[in-house]
């Protein structure tokens, strides 16, 4: 175990001192933010440009609608003149729109937004609020009172609890997940293993090291090292990913986190990364070369993406014959029981 | 002096391949000892088996240092044939992390690794990457690393392929000064001239199997008869024709004349015709590298 340690700690310090490590360690988060924040941002800077609207109404339903079109980033204009007129006005522009609110709609209850140019602008909380004020509309005109119509229009919400699953859903989610990140993470960081493994050949280094110490130690540093590596790589992310559900996204991370039953989690995802890195240590020392694995590519990347295969069945009956199945079998153990972690609380 | 490493009776099957058959010897504490033979012959499993690295399949290995593995490697320093090192690390940590490995004192490795930087002229470099350096300041490198934790045994792996005749001398005084301290040394390897020079004893195997084993000097004593070379222009001279004459070997203006054990090197000298052309003349044993060309041929008979 001592000639573990040393290996182990070498591995470490060497990886340390890999600029393209430590890069890695800082650039991923910034790129995993910049891909979550920039889409959203951009989407907006074209939604920020509004949708000027014109409506031909022959329903008597634009006063409503005008009072909502603020809130909806949407200029509203009344069109009263020749529809042809309207079309020539803006065709060829983006931003322009009309629609004809008359009996045709009601009777066929289908509406067309007329768009003025290319894209696709958000309309999905205008199309909420036409379809509720047109349905509103057809009621009145069936003659029921306001107070059958509101009942009518608001809706139901279906949701299901358990009886065995008492208390904070959350206090069981956020460890499992918090631990499945890790255990993704770390099959993230399998390949350095698998580098890792192959680099005393290919820097003609095996023999050397071999006499020093027993192969069993080589690997066991190796894989204690890189686990170490993998779990600061990822900690660093998930700190970074923590402090913005925190603090940005409001969801108490923290307050959910340090419960027993991250202990647990934990302990499935460290023996889930120490199955695979074997697997990968053992490979690694039978090749030569990056040329060569990808002979073992299908085999790397089937192993971690083999409990996906129990999600669904697991998800359905956390306690059934394929949860349980995909507990004892060795490569689906860690994420199977992960899940199961997270959805249920009496386990069998 | 005291044996330090016994080998006794070490077998070795490849894939049925029968590749070390029977190999026995003995490297005594303070000897250089040569383990020798041509390529294929054996010597790279046999030293393999003596580090651990892979296992005989009968025959025994011991140190006088420990029969325990782990103490056995930590005592045993190894520069292998096929040389390398991390490319992206730097001299002076790639040196203590092997150190380390063998369980040898930080400090005093650092002190020592210092010491023979200076001594190989790669003071100033221990902080250079690996990559850094050229192809002989790297096996320098790794020959420091073989000997940084002051082995008990050294075995040293064609020692001197790629390196420059001065650096040449330094590692030849350096295994002198190992050796002179109590270090076993067994060197493996072609480089007959530098082995003859170096080794006290060798060990010369083919197919697996000991051909000649014993003090160097009685091996040449044993095996090798004399030998004249003769350089001068003797073309129409049948040197053949003289009494006790093995072999004649010509090129150019050189000339050597293979004598039989039997034949006395001054009553050979009288029977040289008189008037051939003698611009340099010399009379020696047949070295280690004809022994070793004519074992590789199959010309030197097993020994008992």
């Amino acid at each position: 175990m001592k000639d573990s340690l040393k290996v182990a700690a070498w591995e470490i310090s060497k990886m340390l001192k890999n600029k393209s490590f430590l890069i890695s360690i800082l650039l991923a988060p910034i790129i995993m933010g910049v891909f979550s924040a920039l889409p959203a941002l951009m989407a907006r800077v074209e939604e920020d440009r509004g949708l000027h609207l014109y409506i031909v109404d022959e329903l008597g339903i634009y006063e409503t609608l005008a009072a909502h079109a603020p809130a909806l980033n949407i200029v509203l204009e009344r069109h009263t003149g020749d529809l042809a007129a309207l079309q020539d006005q803006i065709s060829g522009k983006p931003g322009s729109a009309y629609l004809v609110l008359d009996e045709k709609v009601l009777a066929e209850r289908r509406a067309t937004i007329m768009l003025g140019g290319d894209g696709l602008p958000t309309l999905t909380a205008l199309n909420a609020l036409l379809e509720s004020m047109l349905r509103q509309l057809a009621l009145q005109r069936e003659g029921l009172p306001n107070e059958a119509i509101i009942s009518a229009l608001t809706p139901f919400s279906i949701d299901s609890a358990s009886l065995t699953q008492a208390g904070d859903s959350m206090a069981r989610v956020v460890p499992a997940v918090f631990s499945a990140i890790i255990l993704f993470g770390v099959y993230i960081t399998g390949m350095m293993i698998l580098q890792s493994a192959m680099a005393e050949k290919k820097d003609r280094m095996a023999e050397v090291i071999l006499s020093s110490v027993s192969a069993e130690s080589l690997m066991q540093g190796k894989l204690l090292g890189y686990s170490v590596l993998g779990l600061l790589q990822i900690l660093s992310w998930l700190v970074f990913g923590a402090v913005v559900a925190q603090y940005r996204l409001n969801i108490p991370v923290f307050t959910y986190l340090w419960r027993p039953e991250l202990a647990l989690s934990l302990f499935f995802a460290i023996a889930g990364y120490f199955l695979y890195a074997s697997i990968l240590v053992a490979i690694g020392s039978t090749i030569d070369d990056l040329a060569t694995t990808t002979n073992f590519q299908s085999t790397i990347m089937m192993i971690p993406i083999l409990p996906l295969l129990f999600i669904q069945p697991v998800i359905v009956n956390p306690n059934g014959i394929v949860a349980t199945f995909g507990s004892y079998f060795p490569l689906t153990a860690a994420g199977v029981m992960l899940l199961r972690l997270g959805l249920s609380t009496t386990m069998t | 002096m005291s044996t330090a490493l016994e080998l006794q009776n070490i077998n070795k099957t490849f894939g049925g391949t029968q590749v070390v058959s029977d190999v026995s010897f003995a490297v005594k504490a303070g000897e250089i000892f040569g383990l020798l033979g041509p390529n294929g012959a054996g010597k790279t499993t046999t030293i393999r088996c003596i580090l651990g690295i892979m296992y005989p399949d009968s025959g025994r290995i011991s140190f006088s240092f420990g029969s325990d593995r782990h103490v056995a490697r930590s005592a045993i320093g190894y520069l292998p044939e096929e040389r390398g090192l991390y490319k992206d690390v730097r001299v002076l940590d790639l040196l203590l992390y092997l150190a380390n490995l063998r369980g040898y004192s930080l400090p005093k490795a650092r002190l020592r690794a210092m010491t023979y930087l200076a001594k190989f002229g790669l003071e100033g470099r221990e902080k250079a990457k690996i990559e850094e350096l050229s192809k002989g300041m790297a096996q320098k490198v790794q020959f420091i690393a073989s000997i940084l934790h002051e082995p008990k045994l050294l075995i040293l792996d064609e020692p001197f392929s790629g390196l420059d005749p001065v650096s040449q001398n330094i590692v030849k005084q350096e295994l002198r000064e190992l050796s002179s301290q109590g270090t076993a040394l067994l060197l493996s390897g072609h480089q007959m001239n530098v082995l003859e020079e170096l080794c006290d004893r060798i060990f010369l195997m083919n197919k697996g199997r000991q051909v000649l084993y014993g003090p160097i000097d009685q091996i040449k004593e044993q095996y090798a008869d004399h030998k004249c070379t003769i350089y001068g222009d003797n073309e129409g001279v049948a040197f053949e024709r003289l009494p006790g004459i093995k072999q004649v070997t010509r090129d150019k203006m050189r000339t050597t004349i293979f004598l039989a054990k039997s034949v006395e090197v001054q009553q050979f000298l009288h029977s040289l015709p008189q008037g051939i052309d003698i611009k340099e003349l010399s009379v020696d044993r047949i070295s280690l590298h004809d022994i070793f060309v004519s074992v590789a041929q199959g010309g030197v008979p097993h020994e008992g």
